[in-house]
């Protein structure tokens, strides 16, 4: 039976596939992969282990437990900004690919079960939910803000038509949304009242609707037209889903077991098969590549090839998958709803790991190689094994246990194998069909492995092994060279002039070129001397990957290294290969990266510090990073032009034509700023990027409060085919100095920033290192704490300045006060003995004059004795009276008399002899205590004369017999009233022309005080006078009830 | 039978004088003067004259402690304190020690001759000032022990006529009584301040000197 055969065979018969027929299929299927296959790179014969036109995916789940609000997802939209909104039943979540953003009633929803999205032509989204609509009309990345619509109806489908109206389906009936106004559209279009399941617009504008009438309607020009029942679908049949494709096939997903599609008007179907069952689809969504695929409830995913529909035997999509939606987004990932399951997505997969369920027993795989056929043989741990029929089977090796440990397997130009294990080496004959016993078997000394094969132009099979390098000659190996014993030839390769290159385990590449061999080692630049594999690209460069050393160029006989310093993903290169776009692919111990030619060259020539790699690793699919190495040949690149990397856990098929290049990259997005949230007891603000904070996504400023200078900015990027590898970059401009590389880090911290003007720029870069040229900024403010302000900076200066100045001024003023006050005092003393001098002078010297003069008189004149005696009585009484007038002054000089006790008590005593000696009556009245206060000298000598002066009118002018003295304290002063029963006189007259009253009073005057004179002719006269009293620094004492008369 | 005098003065021409003035009086004579407090002690150890002149401002001992002394050994004997200047304080305190009187130095012959002539009759007046304080000293312990006695009406309004500025011939013709009943009265008024204070003197001097 051949393949048209076959092919006619299934077309006639397109339901009558019996088991038979399903294997053939299945061949067929494969067969066809096979050869189709073979399109990647011309013609070529190609394994068949890869169908390199079936899609691969790498999935990934999201459940609540990854942050979704609820476990069953309803519906999916991603937006123009990128951000992908996720509706579920407990709630919508906005997904940046990598975390939710979730938000429910306390965000302002009517209601957390969502229905269903719509983008509308403003970018607007409209959110359906059970209790009504939420529109968010975001623009770029605000904060949702809903305005709600129709609360309290149970929204289920949106559409919006060519006009680019909206129109709503409920529970309750369609309703079209005019100028912001909802109004009910049934009537309108001619709709029977019902229940709305879903509503889709087609390319040519007319929207599909669903209800639970169980008829199909088309809307177009505000008419609603029903399809005559039975037609296309069978009468009663249930549609769940209606999608459109980009070959504007608009797709119908019912409960029928045919699926049936209208183009151009013309409805066709596709019927079920067994393997693509289509009785339970519930979803239907389209690739970048146009690739169709349907979600089934329970049947797991298919896709459409040609007119027939394929199951995806993706192991991560278990078959009895249930999908109740399938949507796409804008990068061409494709997106379900799974049961209960939360949200699936599937990212086109960069590579395909072949392991233990293609055959392989032991996946520790360390050499590859194919036939003529392009069949893969490969060597593990426990044996070689060879590609049949779409997987690996292990060549049996009973007949000889001790063989297992393949290091090295080679098909030579003869498509014969050898096969290079522990310490044999075995020529396995053709390589179709390869077996025991061999055609030759070598065995090597104990101590001995094969470790690496090659063969030459010549078709000599060189072998390295681990002493030293041996070629094969009729049938034994033969040692070649200097390199003997003590090298360890880990690679061979062959070099452009067809000489044989030699890496070694220790002492670097060695290049046999008959007449001029060379040699190269760390001391020629390369960073290591252990080399792991050796690789002539198209250009005739030798590129050296070393353990530990990175990766080195041999060029015109100079050697350039790079290292992970200069971008490398890792310094241990093992497998190293080119495509045909100026690529070089390495396998390294942290999986495998993919470095531009060019740039590599630039950075040798000193243009470019850093290298940009495409690294592929677990998170692309690879069960173990580590590449093999220290045998050859570890790696393959088939004439199919695929690449096969031998790791530790499988082998890692790379299609270099599938690997996306030159993708945009995406754009950075700042969502929040975080203030003080690692500082405890201070203030947490969050503040999100609001649309008002940025306009035509160019920033305004975000002004944060004082004290809030310890941030954490958080960012995402949009706009990815794969979100998680996503690398960032940002810089705080008026902080950093430079780029900070973030890695996939989604935020930035920032410690104790001091208060000013910064600018944060943040850039994304996808896979190959392209950084978004324009960089998403945002400036921000930190307001300074009033006490950092220049303001008060200044202020406190002026302050201190000022404090400054003044003390000096206060220092130095009471300085000259004290001065003054110093000479003050002296000056008063000076005064004092001035005054006392004076008295001295007044009151002493002339009466002693007088004395003397008196004592002179009596000695010369002639006088009776009687005479001379009175005269001598004159000059005793005279010097009584000089006694009486010294004793005063001394009184006065005595600065213990300063004291108002003193002073009264010193007036008592003078009224007492005055009185006496002109025996004059007095009565005394007093206080019984007087206040311990200072009277300074002058008042004390003032107050004192004017009182004696009183004293002396009364007695001599006013002839009084008897005299009242009254001295008490009142109101802080002293109050003396000497009032006599003289003859008084007429104040009017007297005042003019008296001068003692005056003195008395100018006396007074001069210490503060004043005189009170009261007096009637014939009725004696009042002298008061009254002296001010400071205060002292002793205790005042109270005044006490002056003594009264009892008698 | 003449007054004997005694004077306790330092400056030797001021005692030779008072010395010569008193002898002129009929009826006084003065056999013994003291230059300073210790002599006169041991002076009066053998003698005991009637009235004694001491000066308050003496060397070595005061004439205040020498004034206590003698009224220890002869309780009899009248002390008239001589004083420069009117001290008040000093001159209460003379009192509590013992004296029976005051005079200023420069009080004229007459006065001299005449105070001392009363004082025999117990004691001399005193200022208005004095009396003030004197009744004061009355009032601060009126409770102590029964030794010290309290003045009697006579004497106590003796005392207030003073201290409201009654010269002492108003006070005789005011209760009524003759001078030489005045003077005894003063006397008493002397008598009872030295000994309210006499525990309080002693233990001032004699404790000090360890007699």
């Amino acid at each position: 039976m051949n393949i048209s055969g076959l092919m006619l065979y299934l077309a006639r018969r397109p339901f009558a596939l019996n088991r038979k027929g399903i294997s053939l299929f299945w061949i067929f299927v494969l067969g066809l992969g096979g050869l189709k296959a073979g399109s990647a790179n011309g013609d070529f014969p190609a394994s068949e282990l890869i169908d390199t036109n079936a899609p691969e995916f790498t999935v990934r789940t999201w459940t609540t437990q990854q942050g979704l609000p609820g476990d069953t997802v309803t519906d999916f939209c991603q937006t123009r900004d990128g951000y992908i909104w996720v509706g579920t039943m407990d709630g919508l979540a906005r997904f940046d690919g990598v975390k939710f953003a979730c938000y429910g009633v306390s965000s302002g929803l009517p209601h957390a079960g969502i229905t269903t999205f719509l983008e509308d032509e403003q970018g607007a989204l409209w959110i359906g939910t059970e209790r009504g609509l939420a529109i968010n009309e975001q623009r770029f990345h605000s904060v949702p803000q809903f305005d709600l619509k129709l609360t309290n109806t149970w929204i289920t489908a949106l559409a919006k038509d060519q006009s680019g109206q909206i129109w709503i389906g409920s529970k309750w009936g369609m309703y079209r949304c005019a100028d912001g106004q909802m109004i009910q559209a049934d009537k309108l279009l001619g709709l029977p009242h019902q229940a709305i399941d879903f509503l889709y617009t087609d390319h040519s504008g007319v929207i599909w609707a669903w209800g639970n009438t169980s008829k199909l309607f088309r809307i177009k020009n505000d008419r609603a037209v029903a399809l005559p029942a039975g037609y296309p679908l069978p009468k009663n049949a249930y549609i769940r889903a209606i999608s459109e494709d980009q070959a504007n096939r608009l797709w119908l997903l019912a409960d029928t077991n045919v699926l049936f599609y209208c183009k151009n008007g013309l409805w066709e179907n596709i019927p079920a098969t067994p393997a693509a069952p289509l009785h339970r689809l519930h979803g239907i969504a389209e690739t970048a590549d146009g690739t169709l695929w349907l979600g089934s409830h329970g049947n797991g995913l298919f896709y459409l090839r040609g007119n027939h529909f394929l199951k995806s035997n993706n192991e991560n999509i278990p078959p009895k998958t249930m999908f109740k939606a399938l949507w796409s987004d804008h990068e061409g990932n494709l997106w379900g709803s799974l049961l209960s399951g939360g949200l699936i997505s599937l990212h086109p997969a960069l590579l395909t790991v072949l392991a233990g369920s293609l055959g392989l027993t032991n996946e520790a795989v360390h050499a590859i190689t194919e036939t003529v056929a392009g069949k893969l043989i490969v060597g593990t741990e426990d044996g070689v094994y060879h590609e049949t029929d779409g997987h690996f089977e292990k060549m049996d090796v009973s007949t000889n246990d001790l063989i297992h440990w393949t290091r090295s397997v080679l098909v030579t130009h003869a498509n014969e194998l050898w096969w290079g294990a522990d310490t044999y080496l075995l020529d396995l004959g053709n390589a179709n069909r390869p077996g025991l016993p061999a055609k030759h078997f070598i065995s090597l000394p104990e101590d001995n492995n094969v470790l690496s094969l090659c063969e030459d132009r010549q078709t000599n099979l060189w072998v390295g092994t681990m002493h030293g390098l041996m070629r094969l000659q009729a049938g034994q190996l033969v040692a070649v060279g200097d390199l003997d014993a003590s090298n360890q030839i880990q690679t061979l390769a062959l070099a452009p002039d067809g000489s044989i290159c030699v890496g070694d385990a220790k002492y670097g590449v060695f290049l046999l070129r008959p007449g001029q061999p060379e040699h190269y080692t760390m001391s020629d630049g390369l960073k290591s001397d252990s080399i792991r594999t050796l690789y002539f690209d198209a250009f005739g460069a030798l590129w050296i990957g070393t353990r530990a050393g990175g990766l080195s160029r041999l060029k015109d006989g100079k050697i350039f290294t790079y290292t992970t310093r200069n971008g490398l993903v890792s310094d241990t290169i093992s497998q190293i290969f080119d495509d045909e776009d100026g690529n070089l692919w390495l396998g390294s111990n942290r999986g495998i990266s993919r470095v531009r030619q060019q740039d590599l060259n630039d950075l040798a020539a000193g243009k470019i510090t850093r290298l940009r790699c495409l690294n592929l690793g677990k998170n692309d699919g690879m069960l173990a990073e580590e590449c093999s190495g220290g045998s050859n040949p570890a790696a393959l690149k088939a004439k199919s032009g695929l690449l096969f990397f031998s790791t530790f856990k499988g082998i890692v098929v790379v299609n270099p034509k599938k690997i996306p290049h030159d993708q945009p990259p995406p754009s950075a997005v700042i969502e929040e700023i975080h203030a003080n949230d690692n500082i405890p007891l201070a203030t947490h603000t969050r503040h999100q990027i609001k649309s008002s904070d940025l306009t035509n996504g160019q920033p305004t400023e975000i002004t944060l409060q004082p004290g809030e200078n310890n941030l954490e900015i958080r960012y995402t990027g949009l706009h990815s085919v794969n979100p998680e590898a996503i690398i960032f970059r940002y810089q705080l401009i008026g902080y950093d100095e430079d780029w900070k590389n973030a890695g996939n880090r989604r935020y930035a911290n920032y410690t104790q920033i001091t208060p000013g003007h910064y600018t944060f720029c943040v850039e994304a870069a996808n896979l190959d290192g392209h950084w978004n040229p324009t960089a998403t900024t945002l400036r921000i403010y930190l307001r300074p704490k009033f006490y950092q302000t220049w303001t008060f900076k200044i202020a406190a200066v002026v302050a201190c300045a000022l404090g400054l100045i003044c003390s000096i001024y206060y220092k130095i003023k009471r300085q000259v006060y004290r001065r003054l006050r110093l000479l003050e005092m002296q000056h008063t003393l000076e005064n004092e003995r001035q005054r006392i001098a004076h008295d001295l002078h007044d009151e002493l010297g002339a009466r002693l004059t007088s004395i003397a003069q008196l004592g002179e008189l009596a000695v010369r004149s002639q006088q009776s004795p009687t005479a001379l005696k009175q005269q001598v009585d004159t000059i005793t009484v005279r010097i009584q009276q000089l006694m009486d007038t010294m004793n005063e002054v001394i009184w006065a000089i005595n600065p213990k008399n300063d004291s108002l006790p003193n002073i009264v008590a010193f007036l008592n005593d003078y009224t007492e002899r005055f009185l006496a000696l002109g025996g004059v009556s007095w009565r005394l009245e007093i206080d019984a205590n007087f206040p311990e206060r200072v009277v300074s000298a002058q008042a004390r000598h003032n107050f004192l004369l004017a009182a004696k002066e009183t004293l002396n009118n009364a007695v001599r002018h006013a002839n009084a017999t008897l005299i009242q003295l009254d001295i008490h304290v009142k109101n802080d002063a002293l109050e003396v009233t000497i009032t006599d029963n003289g003859r008084g006189f007429a104040l009017d007259k007297i005042r003019a022309n008296s001068n003692g009253l005056s003195n008395i009073q100018s006396r007074l005057a001069s210490i503060q005080g004043r005189a009170e004179i009261k007096s009637q002719p014939g009725h004696g006269t009042t002298v008061t006078l009254f002296m001010p009293l400071t205060k002292s620094a002793t205790q005042n004492q109270p005044n006490s009830k002056p003594i009264k008369n009892t008698a | 039978m003449k007054t004997q005098v005694n004077i306790v003065e330092d400056n030797q021409e001021v005692r030779q004088n008072l010395t010569e003035l008193l002898n002129l009086q009929p009826h006084l004579e003065c056999l013994a003067t003291y230059d300073s407090g210790e002599a006169a002690l041991i002076g009066f150890q053998t003698h005991c004259p009637d009235v004694v002149l001491m000066d308050i401002g003496l060397p070595g001992m005061s004439g205040i402690e020498c004034t206590a002394r003698l009224k220890e050994l002869h309780p009899k004997t009248r002390v008239i304190m001589l004083t420069s200047s009117a001290d008040n304080e000093v001159i209460i305190e003379s009192f509590k020690a013992g004296a029976n009187g005051y005079l200023l130095k420069n009080t004229p012959v007459a006065k001299l001759i005449k105070a001392i002539t009363d004082v025999s009759g117990g004691g001399l007046p005193m200022t208005g000032q004095i009396a003030r304080r004197v009744i004061e000293t009355f009032r601060q312990t009126p409770f102590q022990a029964s030794e010290a006695p309290e003045l009697t009406a006579c004497e106590n309004e003796m005392l207030q006529l003073l201290a409201k500025g009654y010269a002492h011939q108003e006070i005789i013709t005011q209760l009524n009584l003759s001078a030489d009943l005045s003077f005894h009265h003063f006397g008493q008024i002397h008598e009872k301040i030295y000994a309210r204070h006499r525990s309080e003197t002693a233990a001032k001097y004699f404790n000090e000197r360890g007699k």
